[in-house]
């Protein structure tokens, strides 16, 4: 592997997803077969690229690619373990996404569209991860807000359309403060590489009104995404949108980039050292406590499938926030390895929630009743997804609650034990009865609207497939916790060279 | 010892190292494979067979591997195996009642891995990280720490006050597999504390009088509270709750006798397993042993080790038991006349109860037993006098092993002295027509009320909800618009401004 090659990894996992995405807008409708091979081209490639990448990062390279972008603020495309991690998650879930989207999108129109806007949405996503500085972060953030709008508008009524609207508004306006965070932060130290450890904290004294104004302000965008309390509002309505999207909005793109831009604020712009200067720490925890137990309490009471799902969501988002937030190392793996988990746990949550409104027509919790008998893969999957999120091993939820307990034990935090264990009984109260309803009461009257997608499985394989891999994906992630592959293993890797600098 | 911690979670290891893990493999491991070659021929012409194998072998899984586990986590994923697969097994003959105390069990067994998982968070914290119980033993607890595992583990066991699931759930589910839960599943709980509660902890030492109260009061309530109800199984189930009360003493006996009383603990909880069971399987086939004298001598057989007859398993653990109360150092507020006193008490309170359960039994009618060929009775009678075989095969091996004393002349004297006075007190009762009001018997626990009320608390059809104040950014936009449509000036100033501001906050 040539230096120069090497150079340009960054920049071309990037243009992996971006230029078929381009491609794909100039394509006619009918050109199915092109398509879907130069979707599944880009996938490919990508995730070539990815594991070159993960190869070399682990072995301790690092990856750099800078251009000249506005006067001392390049754009930086930079590979660290932390950025991999995210990359990792996105591009296999991309491809367990962009399969399911092909089975659930078949025979609607407008398929060029969306898909075309589909690979512009992961390639914001893995700029993002990659960014090296945050100018480079604030441009592929806004980049994903443009290219997330008119997949959740896709289908055009007017509750998508609603939605649409509400989405912008929030985000759109949080770009704004997040560009004024962002200036205020370059006047005061510029905008260096992130770096482990932060770089502000030459600069933290005389500047602790105006440090903590900008941090407030970046959190306070990068919790309209990650769905922090008060700004979560956009996510519940925002389930009018396809379920591929969804699964996207929720376990890839648009939540986690909050979640992720979080980290990177907290860990490689402030650093620990710094927020514990500042005392910025301790309102963030607060904040994301209270987060998760007002969205579990929520779910409760929602009778819709995907409503429920997203505000279970905006609940486990703000376990990666109070992971981060609690600045302990045992803390951060737990928060960082949730990223993962929680994104594949919840992707197969909504591939199993697609299933059931694409096959049978069911939307509402109430009509489950009797679907393990009629559609039991997809049943046993939702049920391993609900198993995870509330916590039970072996599934990969309950390594990321153990990492965050301990961690939360080890800063002198045992208030928030108490916060995940009411968390988990409530994710329970939520969940539990899903389950018991698919298992156990028997099916009452005809399904809503039953379609027969598959003559040998229990719907298209497409949309079957991609909720199997994943659901097989969290458990093993459960199980093999320790070994060198699993997410747990790389996040203390993270962790470790997060907290060497110290 | 099979070390994994570099293949599954952080941490896993099996193996049974240890004095007390090793026996009690064995004995779960001949419980479940008896009652599930049981199962084999009692669940043959169930309809739902597939499901009950499914959560049985679950449920088999869990048991075996939390009391293989050396590290918390293996634990922790075998007991919420376990306790989550019995669910299935609750609810398996899907009756309204079972449902409903499906309900309460899973509401329960969902708090007790909660608080379990607190709890091993708590002292995995304190232990520096290691996962590996063994190295938590030197660790001191806490009280915070302590609560916690006794709660979480104490909702498994059932003892008294956290007994609630037990009368209703025992009895709704098919009779092997209450055997199984009675018999080993409940167990489980038990076993946790051992493994995660060190004896020797001073803070256990102190508050292990406590511990021996709630025992002895469990030991009394569940036998009153099963003499008020006249469904066999619900008598057995709170004639559990009497157990697990003995084996909560036993436990707080092993603090204040410094681990002495390991051996009778062990003894004390295979042979309630093997009674428990058997009678618990007895109580599913009693309508088909009416007018069989030998069928009914079987479970005689089993009443009798039970209310420790001399020469039995039962004997040798309550004599061994009271032997060790005698033996331990507690404190001064504890008089031991007033505890052997009560002991004997409950001697005969337990034999009352099993006199209540056979008088419940014979009215139990042979029309209630579904048809079964010739050849399956058969099997299934053979299996059960093979289980009570090995129960009274029991005291050969408590002595061989774990050498308790056999009881002498006189102590036999006073374990027969107990049973016999029950048997007079029964026979008066009968004799007198003694019955409390009507309304007294079968009442339906408050916990069932509770458990609805709860599920109507977390399954709301709707919440109270306030919304934020919606601001329509339109009509401002609007404005705005219009504002800028305005003269070229106006529009300056409102740039200047602008750049005023951000001048402003980039100088500072």
């Amino acid at each position: 592997m040539s230096p120069f090659w090497q150079q340009y990894l960054p920049l071309s996992i990037i243009l992996s997803s971006l230029l078929p995405g381009l491609i794909i807008f100039t394509l006619k409708e009918t050109q199915v077969k092109l398509r879907i091979s130069l979707n599944l081209f880009g996938v490919g490639v990508k995730l070539l690229l990815v594991l070159l990448m993960w190869q070399a990062v682990k072995a301790g390279q690092q990856f750099y690619f800078s251009l000249p972008f506005l006067p001392g603020a390049d754009l930086v495309l930079q590979g660290d373990a932390l950025s991999l991690l995210f990359v990792v998650l996105s591009s296999v879930l991309w491809l367990a996404t962009t399969i399911y989207a092909i089975g659930y999108l078949e025979q609607s129109p407008l398929r060029s569209r969306f898909f075309g806007y589909f690979s512009l949405c992961v390639s914001a996503t893995v700029g993002l991860a990659l960014a090296g500085n945050l100018v480079t972060f604030l441009l592929f953030y806004e980049l994903l807000t443009l290219a997330t709008f008119p997949l959740v508008v896709h289908r055009g009524t007017p509750e998508s359309l609603a939605a649409g609207r509400r989405y912008l508004a929030y985000t759109l306006s949080g770009g704004v403060i997040l560009m004024l965070g962002v200036a205020l932060l370059h006047s005061l130290v510029q905008s260096p590489l992130f770096t482990p450890g932060g770089y502000v904290a030459a600069a933290v004294s005389g500047n602790e009104g105006l440090l903590m104004l900008a941090f407030a302000l970046m959190i306070m965008v990068l919790g309209v995404k990650a769905a922090l309390l008060p700004l979560h509002g956009w996510l519940p309505q925002a389930m009018v949108a396809p379920a591929p999207v969804s699964a996207l909005l929720h376990a890839v793109a648009v939540v986690k980039a909050g979640a992720f831009g979080i980290i990177r604020l907290v860990y490689d712009v402030f650093g620990v050292e710094s927020m514990q200067a500042l005392q910025l720490a301790q309102p963030l925890m607060l904040l994301a406590a209270a987060t998760i137990l007002y969205g579990s309490w929520r779910a409760l009471a929602q009778q819709d499938i995907k409503r429920r799902l997203a505000y279970s969501t905006i609940s486990q988002v703000s376990y990666i926030t109070l992971g981060v937030a609690m600045l302990g190392p045992l803390a951060a793996v737990g928060g960082l390895v949730h990223l993962v988990h929680q994104g594949v746990m919840k992707i197969t949550l909504f591939f199993c929630a697609g299933n059931f409104a694409e096959t049978l027509g069911i939307h509402k919790i109430r009509e489950l009743n009797g679907v393990g008998r009629r559609m039991p893969v997809t049943a046993m999957a939702f049920t391993l997804g609900a198993l995870g999120m509330i916590g039970i091993p072996p599934t990969a939820g309950f390594i990321s609650k153990w990492y965050l307990g301990l961690g939360a034990a080890e800063v002198g935090q045992n208030w928030l034990i108490l916060v995940f264990a009411l968390s988990g009984l409530l994710n329970a109260a939520y969940f539990l009865p899903v389950v018991y309803r698919m298992w156990f009461l028997p099916q009452s009257g005809r399904w809503p609207a039953e379609q027969r997608l598959s003559n040998r499985f229990e719907t298209h394989w497409m949309l079957l497939l991609p909720a199997i891999f994943t659901a097989i994906l969290l458990l093993l992630m459960g199980l093999f916790a320790s070994t060198e592959l699993s997410p747990l293993s790389w996040s203390q890797l993270i962790v470790e060279r997060e907290f060497r600098h110290d | 010892m099979i070390d994994l911690s570099n293949w599954l979670w952080p941490g896993a290891g099996l193996g049974l190292t240890d004095a007390f893990t090793r026996p009690w493999w064995c004995f779960s491991l001949v419980l479940w494979l008896l009652v599930g070659a049981f199962s084999l021929l009692s669940q043959r012409h169930d309809a739902r067979a597939g499901r009950y194998w499914l959560f049985f072998a679950l449920c088999f899984a869990g048991n075996m591997l939390l009391i293989a586990a050396l590290d918390a986590v293996s634990f922790y994923l075998g007991f919420s195996l376990m306790s989550l697969a019995a669910y299935g097994l609750v609810i398996h003959n899907n009756t309204a009642k079972a449902r409903r105390a499906g309900r309460l069990y899973l509401q329960l067994a969902v708090l007790g891995e909660i608080l379990l998982f607190s709890g091993l968070l708590l002292r995995a914290s304190a232990a520096g990280g290691q996962y590996d119980w063994h190295s938590w033993q030197a660790v001191p607890l806490e009280p915070l720490s302590l609560s916690l595992l006794l709660l979480g583990l104490g909702l498994k066991a059932g003892f008294w006050p956290l007994h609630w699931w037990l009368p209703q759930a025992h009895p709704v589910a098919p009779a092997p597999a209450s055997a199984l839960l009675s018999g080993v599943m409940i167990k489980a709980g038990l076993l946790g504390m051992l493994m995660f509660i060190p004896a020797t902890d001073t803070l256990m030492q102190q508050w292990a009088p406590l511990l021996l109260i709630t025992g002895l009061i469990s030991a009394f309530y569940g036998v009153l509270a099963g003499l008020l109800h006249t469904q066999p199984k619900v008598i057995l189930a709170y004639s559990s709750v009497s157990q697990m009360g003995y084996l909560l003493m036993l436990f707080a006996l092993l603090s204040l006798t410094g681990v002495a009383a390991l051996p009778v603990l062990l003894a004390y909880v295979v042979h309630h397993g093997m009674a428990k069971a058997s009678l618990f399987l007895y109580a599913g086939m009693a309508g088909e042993a009416a007018g069989r004298i030998w069928r009914q001598a079987l479970f005689w057989l089993a009443a009798l080790a039970m209310m420790a007859l001399p020469l039995s398993s039962g004997a040798l653990v309550k004599t061994a038991l009271k032997a060790k109360l005698t033996a331990a150092s507690l404190p001064g507020w504890l008089s031991i006349d007033v505890l052997s006193s009560l002991l004997t008490s409950g001697a005969v309170l337990t034999a009352l109860l099993l006199l209540h359960l056979a008088a419940q039994l014979r009215a139990v009618k042979a029309s209630a037993v579904t048809k079964a060929s010739a050849n399956n009775t058969a099997g299934r009678w053979a299996l059960f006098t093979l289980l009570v075989g090995t129960l009274w095969a029991l005291p050969w091996f408590m002595l061989q092993y774990w050498q308790l004393p056999l009881p002498t002349l006189s102590q036999s004297g006073a374990l027969i002295a107990p049973v016999l006075f029950a048997v007079l007190l029964r026979w008066l009762w009968y004799k007198l027509g003694w019955q409390l009001p009507q309304h007294y018997y079968n009442r339906n626990a408050p916990a069932l009320y509770y458990s609805l009320k709860l599920k109507r608390l977390y399954q709301p059809v709707s919440q109270p909800q306030w919304h934020w104040p919606t601001i329509t950014l339109r009509p401002l936009e609007r404005r705005l618009n219009r504002a800028l449509n305005r003269p070229l000036v106006s529009t300056t100033a409102l740039l200047c401004c602008l750049l005023f501001v951000m001048i402003l906050l980039s100088g500072v």
